[in-house]
């Protein structure tokens, strides 16, 4: 069913359609948050983001739009999150504080040493996506929370599917640079 | 045909991610088979993607623990809002009882808002709210209509139970009066407000307002001034003049006054409307404005005067940042170091001492007293201010007249500053401020050697952690930053 269904029955006041949709797009509401406030409070606010949507959901005239209505919605909770206490530097103390990049389950494969340096690794690349410029940010982060279609993510967006491509490509281009960078 | 080495690498991404069509891959793989550099940016690429991939892992976990938990809370909330769904008591037990229905008009509803509304005017008295930085912050983590409080439990104001989310008031400088609907009576506002489409909003003499508006769009109300909300993405102007941001909204809002519809698509605005007077400045994007045969785009700092059938447009002599003034009032209230009060502020000192008529910029920024103190000190202790002796020293001057005791600190601060001028105008204020010079006369701190001075900027600060619970909620560390401090 697609997600403009599920939209119409939600609308009609079916609960368990707005239940659908919230697994079908929490991923990338909590990527869409990542890219704008930092990974520790991401999970938060999406799930605001996500009530929010259930609420007003009667509200919305549009349901083929209902990924860039959340995504409207999302941004205005992570600006009032911002907005409090004086939040506008939280994305960058997130990267060095408990946004960090969380350990993986060992790999049996790995010896204690090469974990801890495929750690490292990963722990550097999560800290170079935290530091792309936003636009590329945003792309990036919601494509690896849930890997949806250029097509999808353009809707989302409101951007073409075009423009994710080179967004994305870019994206990775500037990852590789920096990390050739720093890590030679 | 083949890829080039160009097209290759626009393509990689889409490559990966199986977006490429069969014919486009088909001439990238024969390219790659040709070129080695290409093949070594692909496989890198690929490594990274798949690194990628890894490391996102725990991240999609816990976004799919998150929606497990938001289906869960809806479960517990039952259906949501409907245009269709009968009208239902609010409970203050049950919050799905309070947030389903829509409203509909009618002789009960307008008793019960009526009702709800003075009892609330009466409880919470929005006109005597000295925390309004508190209420700022609450406003934003638990936003009314929402329902949801910053611990995850659920509560909905009794006075904005029943009201859809097309509008919320988050911030007012005195009684803000609503109605609900054109031509009914008007009450007086409870804090944080919700509003639904088809209400009047009007401020009165000396009030200003902030409304949060659908999503990301934000309006300011000057006083004065009368607004009906037509609708989530639109409103009138009645009368009086706002402010509206809808710089980061996905989806234009749209103004309407008597004679014209103004559109603001990423754009932030400022306009004034006495009928058949209109007045727009735009402060950033672009704006669209039609009449009934005519349509102007106006650009970022250009004004459109419209008079009845003649229209000017024309980039205003005074400085958007000044002629938007009154946005200030606002600012001020949402507490110390406000980003935007800040921008502005950096603004403004940017013309001090550069632009044509630099008093008029100076007198603005003294309009804001003490709140000028931060941006002020964060530009004299900037490197980039070394090179500029004379505007430090103007802005080393500004703050000494218009410190407050919350800038203490930061005056302590600069006691040692390298520049005898900055320290001289910074001791004024302090003596000023707390009566006290501690022996040294303000004369003193710029004819003496810095490190003359030194021992006595040692005894502000230790006087500093004994005196600070004199001064409550002031907040701050007059320790300087090391540039500031000479070796010798």
């Amino acid at each position: 069913m697609s997600d403009a269904d599920l939209v119409r029955q939600a609308q009609q006041g079916d609960a368990a359609s707005y239940g659908e949709l919230v697994r079908r797009w929490s991923a990338r509401i909590v990527g869409f948050c990542h890219a704008k406030v930092g990974a520790a409070p991401a999970e938060d606010l999406a799930q605001e983001t996500l009530l929010r949507g259930f609420r007003a959901v009667a509200t919305l005239s549009d349901p083929d739009r209902f990924g860039a209505w959340l995504r409207g919605i999302a941004t205005r909770v992570c600006l009032d999150w911002l907005k409090s206490k004086g939040r506008r530097d939280a994305r960058f103390q997130a990267i060095d504080g408990d946004g960090r990049f969380e350990t993986l389950a060992a790999d049996a494969r790995l010896s204690p040493g090469e974990q801890a340096e495929v750690n490292d690794e990963l722990a550097q690349l999560m800290c170079e996506v935290e530091r792309l410029p936003e636009q590329y940010r945003e792309v990036l982060m919601i494509y690896y929370y849930d890997e949806p279609t250029y097509k999808e993510l353009a809707a989302m967006l409101e951007v073409s599917p075009a423009t994710v491509n080179a967004r994305l490509t870019k994206a990775r281009q500037l990852l590789r640079r920096r990390l050739s960078g720093v890590q030679p | 045909m083949t890829f080039d080495c160009r097209q290759t690498h626009q393509s990689v991404s889409g490559w990966l991610d199986g977006e490429l069509d069969a014919e486009a891959a088909r001439e990238l793989e024969s390219h790659l088979a040709e070129c080695s550099a290409c093949r070594q940016e692909v496989d890198s690429a690929r490594r990274e993607h798949e690194q990628l991939i890894t490391a996102f892992a725990p991240r999609r976990a816990a976004a799919r623990q998150a929606a497990e938990s938001v289906v869960d809370r809806i479960a517990t909330e039952s259906a949501p809002p409907t245009k269709q769904t009968p009208e239902k008591s609010p409970s203050s037990e049950s919050i799905t009882a309070s947030r389903l229905p829509t409203i509909r008009r009618g002789l009960q509803l307008l008793l019960a808002a009526a009702a709800g509304f003075l009892v609330a005017v009466l409880v919470f008295r929005p006109w005597e709210q000295p925390a309004i930085e508190d209420q700022q912050a609450e406003t934003n983590q638990s936003a009314p209509g929402d329902g949801s409080s910053p611990d995850g439990d659920f509560f909905i104001h009794p006075a904005v139970a029943e009201a859809t989310d097309v509008a919320r008031l988050s911030l007012t400088t005195g009684p803000v009066e609503y109605a609900p609907a054109a031509g009914a009576d008007f009450f007086a506002c409870p804090s944080n407000a919700a509003f639904e489409s088809g209400a009047v909003l009007r401020t009165l003499p000396s009030v200003r307002c902030e409304v949060d508006l659908d999503e990301s769009v934000r309006l300011r109300l000057n006083e004065t001034t009368e607004t009906r909300l037509i609708g989530p993405r639109q409103l009138e102007l009645v009368r009086g003049r706002l402010w509206l941001d809808a710089s980061n909204s996905a989806e234009p809002y749209t103004i309407a006054t008597a004679d014209v519809k103004i559109t603001a698509d990423h754009a932030t605005l400022d306009c004034q409307a006495e009928p058949p007077q209109v007045t727009l400045l735009v402060l950033a994007g672009n704006v669209s404005v039609e009449g009934d045969d005519w349509r102007e785009v106006v650009a970022q700092g250009e004004q459109l005067a419209i008079d009845g059938d003649a229209r000017t447009k024309q980039r205003p002599a005074v400085d958007p940042i000044v002629e938007t003034r009154w946005v200030h009032d606002l600012l001020i209230h949402k507490g110390a170091n406000d980003e935007e009060l800040n921008q502005r502020i950096d603004r403004l000192w940017a013309q001090v001492g550069r632009a044509k008529m630099t008093h008029l910029y100076e007198a603005e920024i003294r309009s804001l007293g003490g709140h000028c103190v931060t941006p002020l000190s964060c530009y004299i202790q900037s490197p980039d201010s070394r090179q500029e002796h004379d505007r430090r020293v103007s802005a080393a001057r500004l703050l000494a007249d218009v410190a407050q005791v919350e800038s203490i600190p930061e005056l302590i601060k600069l006691l040692s500053d390298e520049d005898g001028e900055v320290r001289y105008y910074a001791a004024l204020a302090l003596e000023r401020l707390t009566g006290q010079n501690f022996g040294r006369q303000a004369k003193d701190w710029q004819a003496s050697s810095w490190t003359a001075c030194q021992p006595t900027a040692d005894q502000w600060r230790t006087w500093w952690q004994t005196a600070k619970g004199r001064y409550p909620g002031v907040k701050g560390d007059p320790t300087p930053q090391p540039p500031m401090q000479k070796k010798s």
